[in-house]
């Protein structure tokens, strides 16, 4: 039973993790031309480093198609972005907010193939004011396209994009939804070509501030190196010779966006870095190592109370072939029930993930990969871990089995069941403590400072670009009692996907030293709503009328990198991309790209009103529920053509770290598995081996000893295992563990405390488990222990 | 040293109560060699385990060294394991983990004997008994002669006031019967009350007293008839 128990629980585990492993290690690659297909990355040289992009300049695409006609295809996106949708045909319909919006070029569906439901595919984009729906979408807007979808071609939405346009779209074509599982996921596309007529300042912007992906396909023969190589003289024709000094063009495969994180998460997606699937990969294998090494242990064990019946049979002429083989179909047999079960557990359990992380979109299902796997696994156990027990036992010779008391049999298989153990109970612990650690620094990721106020914060869209309206807004907000604070700025101060970037350099020093930067466009109420902290000067200052900026308000890395002090900062002029201003106030560092990566020069200050996209609303803790509601009646009297839409900060900060949530719910999950198979089998061990040495435990305590000396025989017995394989786990573990934090930023550091834990935390399962049991004989008469049979 | 009296031992399932033993009264004095005889399932083991404090009756008196047994606690029962009772079982349980030489020195670790004192005491029982050649193998490389031979040492070895032997030679050949044998008679002359099981006539002429028991009750109890050798 115990077999069984934990046989299932650890093919589960590793079904679960290796079904994950797959489908985030899976995207992008079902597209035909996947692997023929490039991302163009860009690097850009700094005085003291390169900063990693992966979008470029909107010009590129038409740059490369035609210096490199020999490229297949090459196509330029913009996006995606959020707008509000409305059907004009129903006077009904609610505005919908769609934040898959992206526009794309004829040659996109060429590359990211996908199924045409209704409309012609070559021509579908040709109109500047067509859209392509997909399925899921044309049933949202149209509820009649579920019985015909044909009928929805021709029919127009509006779209509005807030602060750039709004405009009917004929829709031309409707197509399947994408997978989940692809990097670049939309709901409609729109074509690029609207986008170029829209802004045409922007599309034909080689400079840097203005940026879309680009992909390329080769010509099937075609090494990208050809190209990479191609690219320096190709950028020099282009760029600025500023820009043609600093950045340089790569290509990145289209099959690794997903799984790294050189160049950062792509506008709305995610990456999850293959650093994570490969932990997690090694995680799933040690945990099916730890439930073969106990099924192993568990059988042998077993397989000794059998010794009589291999006596019988070999006495009535078995030969040791078929006793191997009788064992091994046991083995199998139950191998196979745990396999049955493991995989109606992982089916429920990956359902459950889906449902609980429906913020990434996992789709998790059994498939015939899983079946396949779990084949391999039932047959791998099955030699890993029948083999060994049925070449043991078989071995006995007859006369032996038969006659000896029954642990007689065991004395030879001794030392290797004893590193068994010791293998056992060390993996157990590597796991254990490898648990906790990820565990801890998730934890220290999650809770470390931010550097600002978090909690209580609601961020809303801001659709108008207009101060007095907001000036009334923010009036019309601050009525609330409970509305401490109210900020418009460009965003929050972790931006994550959204970035202004910039350069900039003190005016007295020469145009070589300027460095790489990130802007936040604000008012004057941003310091005090997240509470950031003041080191020097002043708060953000207003623009002028013309839209001309007055200050800045840096952060501490940024003076750090110009050698300055907070205080000698205060009145240098600084020069940026837009212009220039003195510094007029310095704050405290704190996270404002992402917790990922490291804090970067941050300039704050208030510009043109253009960018001032987001409202933060500082609310008086506890107040949020009645506070909501007054919020939302307020945005809906001011802005009533647009869809309201709040969230919460921390939820957002939650939001970015879904990965990280992700990771620990697994590592947590396979903890606590590793923990019930390690006792099971632990428990199965000690149950067992006291019940091979219940009549030793009898014969002692006929010649004298008490029951505390018997106790301390066997715990010395297992405190010497533990032991073993505490001093084998240890370094094993800090070495891997402290590898692993090395690619965090922030990381904890590991002492001898937590392996200490995970020890303690075996020798008080063992203690438990084998006390359980042993009390039972040890308590009772000892003839009890020492009647034969 | 002991005395019985009215004991009775009895297993209950739902139903029924099935007397092993019913109203034995037996007196057994310092320095006797009682041989307990009878057929299989008499209670002849039943017996000698809870004169050893193996098992408990469950009715009946028992006083050991005038000492009722029942108030006997767990504590004292084990120091009296140590001092003054030995065990020879049939089926020798030796510890397979141990070598003959560590199997004689446990009940000594277990009185506190210290090193130099046990070393010789060991060592001793080795000389006496002629395994000196076998004291590092494990049981398991020994003959059945041979493994009884260290169930003996390592019954006696602390030197117990009592010897209780289930069937010591039930699974020897004859020959090696008699050196156990031998050695008992050796050891009551010494002064060493014994009570052993057997089968065997021969074997219970050694003994200075036969205890025949029938279905759980005592059916003769005579004194041996003086023997020449
Ligand atoms: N735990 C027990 N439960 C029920 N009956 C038992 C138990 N132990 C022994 N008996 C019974 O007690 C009787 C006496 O056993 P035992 O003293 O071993 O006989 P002997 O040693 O004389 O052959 C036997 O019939 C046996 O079946
Ligand atoms: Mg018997």
């Amino acid at each position: 039973m115990i077999n069984i128990l934990g046989m299932t629980l650890g093919i589960s585990c590793a079904l679960v993790i290796l079904n994950f492993v797959r489908y985030e290690s899976g995207f992008d690659h079902h597209y035909q031309l996947a692997d023929r297909t490039f991302r163009v990355v860009e690097q850009m040289k700094f005085q003291d480093g390169v900063k990693y992009l992966n979008t470029t300049a909107y010009p590129l695409a038409n740059a490369l198609r035609s210096e490199f006609p020999q490229l297949q295809y090459v196509t330029q996106t913009h996006g995606p972005v959020t707008g509000i949708i409305n059907n004009p045909d129903l006077s009904q319909f609610e505005p919908f907010e769609d934040h898959q919006i992206l526009f794309v070029d004829n040659f996109y569906l060429q590359i990211f193939n996908t199924d045409w439901l209704h409309g012609d595919p070559v021509t579908a984009l040709n109109d500047l004011q067509s859209v392509v729906l997909t399925r899921s979408q044309a049933y949202k807007y149209f509820p009649e396209a579920i019985s015909n979808g044909r009928s929805v071609l021709g029919r127009t939405i509006n779209i509005k994009v807030p602060g750039e346009f709004e405009e009917q779209f004929k829709v031309s074509g409707i197509v399947a939804d994408p997978p989940p599982n692809v990097t670049f996921r939309y709901s409609m596309l729109l074509p690029y070509t609207f986008y170029e007529k829209q802004d045409p300042y922007a599309t034909g912007n080689w400079s840097g501030n203005y940026q879309g992906t680009t992909f390329l396909t080769l010509s099937p023969q075609q090494q990208p190196h050809e190209i990479e190589k191609l690219l320096p003289t190709f950028k020099s024709k282009y760029l600025s010779p500023e820009d043609n000094r600093r950045k340089s063009y790569y290509l990145q495969p289209l099959t690794d966006i997903h799984n790294d994180g050189t160049y950062g998460s792509a506008p709305g997606s995610y990456v999850l870095s293959s650093k994570y699937l490969y932990a997690l990969t090694f995680l799933a294998l040690l945990i099916l190592i730890l439930a073969a090494a106990n099924f192993v242990n568990l059988t042998t064990a077993q397989a000794i109370n059998r010794a009589k019946e291999v006596g019988v049979r070999k006495t009535i002429g078995s030969t040791r072939s078929q006793l191997i083989k009788q064992f091994l179909c046991e083995t199998f047999v139950i191998t196979l029930i745990s396999a049955m079960l493991a995989l109606s557990l992982t089916s429920t359990t990956l359902s459950s993930i889906n449902e609980l992380l429906g913020l990434i979109k996992l789709q998790l299902s059994i498939d015939n990969f899983t079946i396949v796997v779990t084949a391999g696994l039932i047959l791998g156990v099955t030699f890993l871990a029948g083999l060994y027990p049925a070449i043991a036992i078989s071995r006995w010779n007859a006369l032996k089995a038969l006659n000896t008391n029954l642990s007689t049999g065991a004395h030879n298989n001794t030392p290797i069941r004893k590193s068994l153990v010791v293998l056992q109970f060390a993996i157990c612990q590597v796991l254990l403590g490898a648990t906790l650690i990820v565990a801890w620094q998730l934890k220290f990721m999650n809770n470390k400072d931010l550097g600002f106020e978090q909690q209580e914060i609601v961020n809303l869209p801001i659709p108008e670009y207009d101060l007095e309206r907001l000036e009334a807004f923010r009036t019309r907000l601050q009525q609330n009692p409970y509305i401490q604070q109210v900020s418009f700025a460009s965003g929050v101060p972790t931006s994550h996907n959204l970035k202004l970037g910039t350069t900039f350099r003190l005016k007295s020093r020469p145009e070589e030293s300027k460095l790489p930067a990130e802007m936040k466009v604000t008012d004057q109420h941003y310091l005090e709503t997240y509470q950031l902290e003041m080191l020097a000067g002043t708060g953000v200052s207003m623009a002028k009328n013309d839209g001309q900026f007055t200050g800045f308000v840096v952060n501490k890395n940024l003076v750090d990198l110009l050698g300055l002090s907070p205080q000698e900062a205060i009145g240098q002029q600084i020069v940026i991309n837009e212009g220039e201003a003195p510094i007029i106030g310095v704050v405290a560092d704190f996270h404002n790209v992402s917790l990922r990566d490291d804090i970067e020069p941050c300039l704050i200050f208030n510009w043109y009103p253009d960018f001032l996209w987001e409202a933060g609303i500082k609310i008086l803790p506890g107040r949020s529920i009645e506070t909501l509601e007054f919020i939302e009646q307020s945005w809906k009297e001011f802005f009533p053509q647009s869809v309201y839409r709040f969230q919460f900060f921390q939820d957002y900060l939650n939001g970015i770290y879904a990965t990280e949530k992700l990771l620990l719910t697994f590592v947590n999950a396979g903890a606590v598995l590793a923990i019930i198979i390690g006792c099971l089998g632990l428990y199965g061990l000690i149950v067992f081996s006291t019940s091979m040495r219940i009549k030793e435990i009898g014969v002692r305590k006929v010649l004298g000893a008490s029951s505390s000396q018997i106790i301390n025989l066997f715990s010395a017995e297992y405190i010497k295992l533990i032991g073993m394989a505490f001093i084998i786990a240890t370094p094993l573990s800090w070495i891997a563990l402290n590898k692993w934090l090395d690619g965090f930023v922030y990381r904890i550091d590991i002492g001898i405390g937590i392996f200490l834990l995970t020890l303690l935390i075996m020798l008080l399962v063992a203690a438990i488990s084998a006390g359980f049991r042993m009390w039972k004989v040890i308590g009772s008469n000892p003839v009890n222990a020492l009647r034969s049979e | 040293m002991i005395q019985l009296t009215n004991l009775d031992k009895y297993y209950s399932t739902k139903f029924t109560r099935t007397f092993v033993l019913k109203g034995i009264d037996l007196e057994i004095k310092s320095g006797e060699f009682v041989t307990i005889m009878g057929p299989s399932g008499a209670g002849k083991s039943t017996l000698l385990n809870i004169i050893g404090m193996l098992d408990e009756a469950s009715a009946g008196e028992y006083l050991f060294m005038d000492e009722p047994v029942y108030k006997i606690k767990e504590r004292k029962r084990s120091e009296l394991h140590k001092h003054h009772i030995g065990f020879v079982f049939q089926a020798y349980h030796l510890i397979d983990e141990l070598t003959v030489y560590e199997n004689i020195e446990t009940p000594l670790l277990y009185k506190g004997i210290k090193g130099k004192e046990r070393k010789s005491m060991v060592a001793d029982m080795l000389d006496r008994f002629n395994i000196v050649a076998k004291k590092d193998l494990f049981p398991e490389q020994l003959s059945g002669g041979q493994q009884q031979l260290v169930g003996v040492a390592r019954a006696i070895v602390g030197q117990p006031k009592l010897l209780l032997a289930d069937e010591p030679t039930g699974n020897l050949h004859t020959e090696q019967g008699h050196i156990i044998m031998d050695i008992f008679k050796k050891l009551n002359q010494q002064g060493m009350t014994i009570i052993q099981v057997t089968h065997s006539e021969e074997n219970a002429q050694y003994g200075k007293r036969i205890v025949q028991l029938v279905d759980g009750m005592v059916k003769s109890d005579d004194l041996v008839a003086a023997e020449a050798g």
